[in-house]
């Protein structure tokens, strides 16, 4: 019997564990996949926006303010990357000029630096700006972050302080009695209080709880395409189009690893988990690029992929207290900048009435480990050589980083959960050369054999010797 | 920090028989490997068909590594394994990591035999779900050969160069169903014996002016949609069509690995992907040398070996600072060629040139000039970009070149 | 009987055309006599030099490349397959070591076609 379950560790479950392992509260995290973060959270810009685009008095503005707050403390308390690089709202046309100066007094009504900026100046700023570009607002608060990076190191601080993690655990009914009785594929959990935060299975596992829920997902595809690390200097901030009905926009952005990427496009799709990438949504990425920056030649760009966002037909968050049931969702664009904000919210309007959230003594720190400068890395293979087996070349990741990543208390456990803790196979070979070895790495650590490692959720290896498929 | 007369960054193919012949020169070089074996890309190539040249027998991939290997060891030449190299320096500084430590040497000359990387799936941008079961054919030969795994059931393969159809008969062999191979040309890269052995012996069908034009797949990969393409190469509108395949293996080119290379500042040829050399293969560093796949892409592993060979001459030669002329006459080629090697010759002595055409040629002329002079006139009854041709210039012709070499083909 | 088929001996490829006349073949197309001995040889007995791998314990690898001492019949490839992804052999393996003598009763030995150090 739990205190809290909470179902979903994306960005908003792994900062709801972070926040609540603080109290004297039993709490629980149900997650389907193999990996934590693995859906909606890890297939976004990772842009901590700064909060002057959400209408007024929409949850979205509130508590994107919060959250955007909130992060530079979280992260250096978790020695998590972010990186407040600063933003440009760049405008093609005098027509918008009306819009922007909006966007201006909106930022200052919230308290939000901004500073206007024109013609020379953004040149100076962004050399490789579109020619067509006219004026622009400045944000330099806007902030990147490595978006599984930060739910990895808030569910691992979120474990090593009490919380239960158990992967696999897709929840299929839920009823309700005194308490809540949560029906999963790995056995039944009972809580007084139940948030559901399952991003694209939001409304689905809502009308687990209210089968006469009215709450609507509208699922919008975003497609990205991402260069090679050598690009970074390129830009140096993001930038943003004048948003428009159907969102930001295309942006270009940088990532903490040093790719740009430009996206997302924005188009209703029907089925949920459609994650692919579409002729039209590469071209359309490239037409609208270029009106903001001068294109880069496609043979920089290395991998493309695609997000969903489970929208609200209502265009804000739903976050709502049923009777102990917390439903936090439809948490699309600023999801991930909102999330700390989103967090304090559900624990200070709902959770702090319902228990009494006792801090409790005795924290076990965590802090997350970064990429290894030579330095480090020359005093680290001092107590263990194996930080100086090189294992990815592309992007200098030794034996022992993998090690670490497979052993931590949220630790990988398939090729895609090492590739987001310490990055094999997201650099220019996409792991031709090195995934065999990770395989051969996760088996060894688990004490399995490499035909038991899952990519993503399936294994995929079958021994040399077994069934003959030629037949 | 350490001075080292000669560094060998690679020790494949290339890497190893520079290293073998440097030693033969007298030259002590230290030879620096990532991987925890020698032998390079060779050691997981099972199949035979090379050495015929070098060694005059027909040896497996393994073999030929080992026969390299072994000369490498009996001549008791400096070497380390797990060794990365993360940095060269213009001034032939090089930065390296291995379970020892992080180290720094100063090197006198350099030798890149950085190998190849394979082409993949985002450099190609195939749309589609971002389905697990999409590898590299080297890939999937390195799970298969080195670790014993075959990693799907019903194999579709893109690419039908020799690399393609070598994957073919090895992922049947390892009892998957390799339903078929698609070319985006309208003739396959592969060597015949190839076609027949991998192919038409286990009834695979090849699929010519085809490509992936889409990967379905929630989760694992469910099914490829398949079109035939123009004659620019673009999908036709109306030829797609599925078949069901839970793996696809992507043999759709080489590039050579150069990102140390780049980063020194080394000019690059962007038609070879490695850096622009002179005949002495040395690169636009003086005494920084490069040569095998990370130069440009071989076919033969033979004449990658080779190149090692003459990349030793080359350092021995830089070493002892044999006279140096400072000619550098710019060799050119028509729009009938991908490239050809090296970019710049001096006029000192005779010169082997390599190159490689775009399109199957047959019976034309290989036509050499120098500004207004024809030098060389070479009836070629058959030309294909998957054969690396070699012409050597004898110096009575080097003497009449002025201001440029250039290469041409005419009907 | 007539055969029609590509010579696979040099990068030449010779179409060559095959017909059985009685006892003896025709041959013509080739341009040398190593490609009427392979065009007789594939319609006839086709052969391949045969490779895989072998599991191997006792050292870092888990797998021996393996290669056929001369070629195997091309209906034999299966079989062989079969028996060899049954062994296992046990390191140190010096290259050219015969793995399996006489596979099938053809003459032919399967041999490792590289050294492998024992290492546990």
């Amino acid at each position: 019997m739990y205190d809290i379950i909470i179902i979903g560790s994306g960005i908003i479950g792994s900062m709801l564990a972070y926040d609540l392992s603080r109290f004297n509260v039993s709490v629980c995290v149900l997650e389907k996949n193999v990996e934590i973060m693995n859906e909606v959270s890890s297939s976004n810009s990772g842009l901590v926006h700064v909060g002057y685009d959400p209408e007024d008095g929409t949850l979205k503005a509130q508590l994107n303010l919060i959250g955007a707050k909130r992060y530079p403390q979280i992260a250096k308390d978790l020695n998590v990357d972010y990186k407040q690089v600063g933003s440009l709202l760049v405008s093609n046309s005098m027509d918008e000029h009306e819009a922007l100066l909006k966007y201006a007094q909106r930022a200052t009504q919230r308290k939000i630096d901004v500073k206007y900026i024109q013609q020379d100046e953004i040149r100076r700023m962004e050399p490789n700006i579109s020619d067509s570009v006219l004026e622009a607002l400045f944000f330099p608060t806007t902030a990147i972050i490595t978006p599984w990076q930060m739910g990895f190191a808030c569910m691992n601080f979120a474990v090593l302080n009490g919380v239960k993690l158990f992967r696999q655990t897709k929840v299929i009914g839920i009823d309700k009695n005194e308490y809540y009785t949560v029906h999963t594929t790995q056995g039944v959990f009972e809580s007084k209080c139940v948030i559901n935060c399952t991003g694209l299975n939001g409304v689905d596992v809502a009308k687990y709880h209210d089968p006469n829920s009215k709450h609507q997902l509208e699922f919008r595809k975003g497609e990205y395409q991402v260069s090679d690390i050598r690009d970074e200097s390129y830009l140096n901030h993001v930038i943003y189009p004048m948003p428009s009905k159907l969102g930001k926009g295309v942006l270009a952005l940088k990532t903490i690893e040093g790719n740009l990427m430009f996206g997302p496009t924005s188009y209703v799709i029907d089925n949920r988990y459609d994650f692919s990438t579409t002729v039209n949504g590469l071209n359309e990425v490239d037409s609208k690029i270029s009106q903001i920056i001068k294109p880069l030649a496609k043979n920089r760009m290395i991998r493309q992929f695609a997000g969903v966002r489970p929208g609200s037909v209502t265009k804000d968050f739903i976050i709502e207290n049923k009777d102990g049931f917390i439903n936090v969702i439809g948490i699309d664009s600023p999801g991930l900048a909102s999330a700390p904000g989103i967090s304090e919210y559900v624990i200070e309007s709902f959770l702090k009435k319902d228990f009494e959230l006792e801090s409790k003594m005795n924290l076990v720190d965590f802090k997350w480990k970064k990429h290894l400068s030579s330095n480090e890395r020359n005093e680290l293979i001092k107590d263990d050589s194996r930080y100086g087996r090189i294992v990815c070349v592309c992007e200098t990741i030794s034996e022992k980083e993998i090690m670490n990543a497979i052993h931590l208390p949220v630790g990988a456990r398939s090729i895609k959960g090492v590739k987001r803790i310490t990055r094999p196979g997201s650099g220019r070979c996409q792991g031709g050369f090195c995934e065999s070895e990770v395989v051969r790495i996760l088996a060894r650590e688990l004490n399995v054999d490499m035909k038991d490692i899952p990519y993503d959720n399936d294994v995929f290896l079958t021994p040399l010797g077994g069934h003959d498929e030629t037949r | 920090m350490r001075h080292v007369k000669c560094v060998v960054i690679g020790g494949g193919s290339a890497g190893l028989a520079a290293a073998i012949q440097l030693k033969k020169y007298n030259i002590d070089c230290l030879l620096l490997e990532k991987e925890d074996v020698l032998g390079g890309i060779l050691n997981q190539c099972i199949h035979n068909g090379f050495g015929l040249t070098r060694f005059k027998e027909e040896l497996t991939g393994p073999s030929y590594a080992e026969r390299l290997v072994s000369e490498f060891h009996d001549l008791g030449i400096e070497f380390e394994l797990d060794s990365t190299v993360i940095k060269l320096n213009s001034d032939k500084s090089i930065e390296y990591i291995n379970p020892k430590g992080v180290h720094k040497i100063q090197a006198e000359s350099i030798v890149l035999a950085l190998g190849a990387r394979e082409r993949t799936r985002g450099n190609i941008m195939i749309p589609g779900d971002r389905s697990v079961g999409v590898w590299t054919a080297g890939s999937a030969q390195k799970y298969l050969n080195i670790d014993g795994y075959c990693v799907g059931k019903r194999v579709f393969i893109l690419g039908s160069g020799d690399i393609g159809l070598i994957m073919a008969r090895r992922m049947t062999i390892a009892k998957a169903k390799v339903v078929g191979v698609a070319e985006i040309m309208p003739y396959s890269n592969g060597l015949t014996r190839n076609l027949v052995q991998c192919l038409y012996d286990y009834d695979i069908p090849l699929y010519l002016s085809t490509t992936i034009t889409r990967i379905n797949g929630n989760g694992r990969v469910q099914s490829i949609e398949l079109s035939r393409v123009d004659e620019n190469l673009k999908p036709l509108s109306g030829t797609e069509f599925n078949i069901e395949v839970d793996t696809v293996l992507l043999s759709v080119g080489l590039i050579p690995d150069n990102i140390i290379t780049e980063n020194a500042g080394i000019e690059m040829d962007p038609r070879t992907k490695g850096p622009k050399i002179n005949q002495y293969y040395e690169t636009s560093i003086p005494g920084i040398f490069a040569c095998g796949n990370g130069l440009h892409i071989h076919d033969v592993v033979d004449f990658v070996s080779e190149e090692g060979d003459m990349v030793a001459k080359s350092v021995e030669r830089y070493l002892n600072q044999l006279g140096k002329s400072d000619l550098s006459i710019p060799v050119n080629s028509d729009s009938n060629f991908i490239y050809v090697l090296p970019q710049t010759i001096d006029k000192s002595q005779a010169v082997k040139l390599k190159f490689r055409v775009k399109r199957p040629l047959k019976n034309v002329k290989l036509v050499i000039r120098t500004k207004d002079e024809i030098i060389m006139t070479l009836p070629k009854t058959q030309l294909l970009p998957a054969e690396l041709e070699m012409i050597t210039l004898p110096l009575p012709l080097i003497d009449k070149i002025q201001d440029e070499v250039r290469l041409e083909i005419i009907a | 009987m007539k055969h029609e088929l590509t010579c696979i001996v040099c990068p030449r490829g010779c179409l060559i055309q095959l017909v059985k006349d009685e006892e003896h073949y025709i041959c013509t197309g080739n341009q040398c006599k190593r490609g009427e001995v392979y065009a007789i040889q594939e319609v006839t007995e086709p052969r391949r030099m045969f490779t895989t791998t072998v599991q191997i314990v006792g050292s870092k690898l888990s797998r021996c490349p393996v290669v056929s001492s001369s070629a195997i019949r091309k209906e034999d490839i299966f079989k062989i397959r079969d028996i060899l992804d049954g062994l296992v052999i046990h390191a140190p393996i010096q290259v050219n070591d015969i793995i399996v003598e006489n596979i099938l009763g053809t003459g032919i030995h399967i041999i490792a076609s590289r050294s492998i150090k024992k290492d546990a």
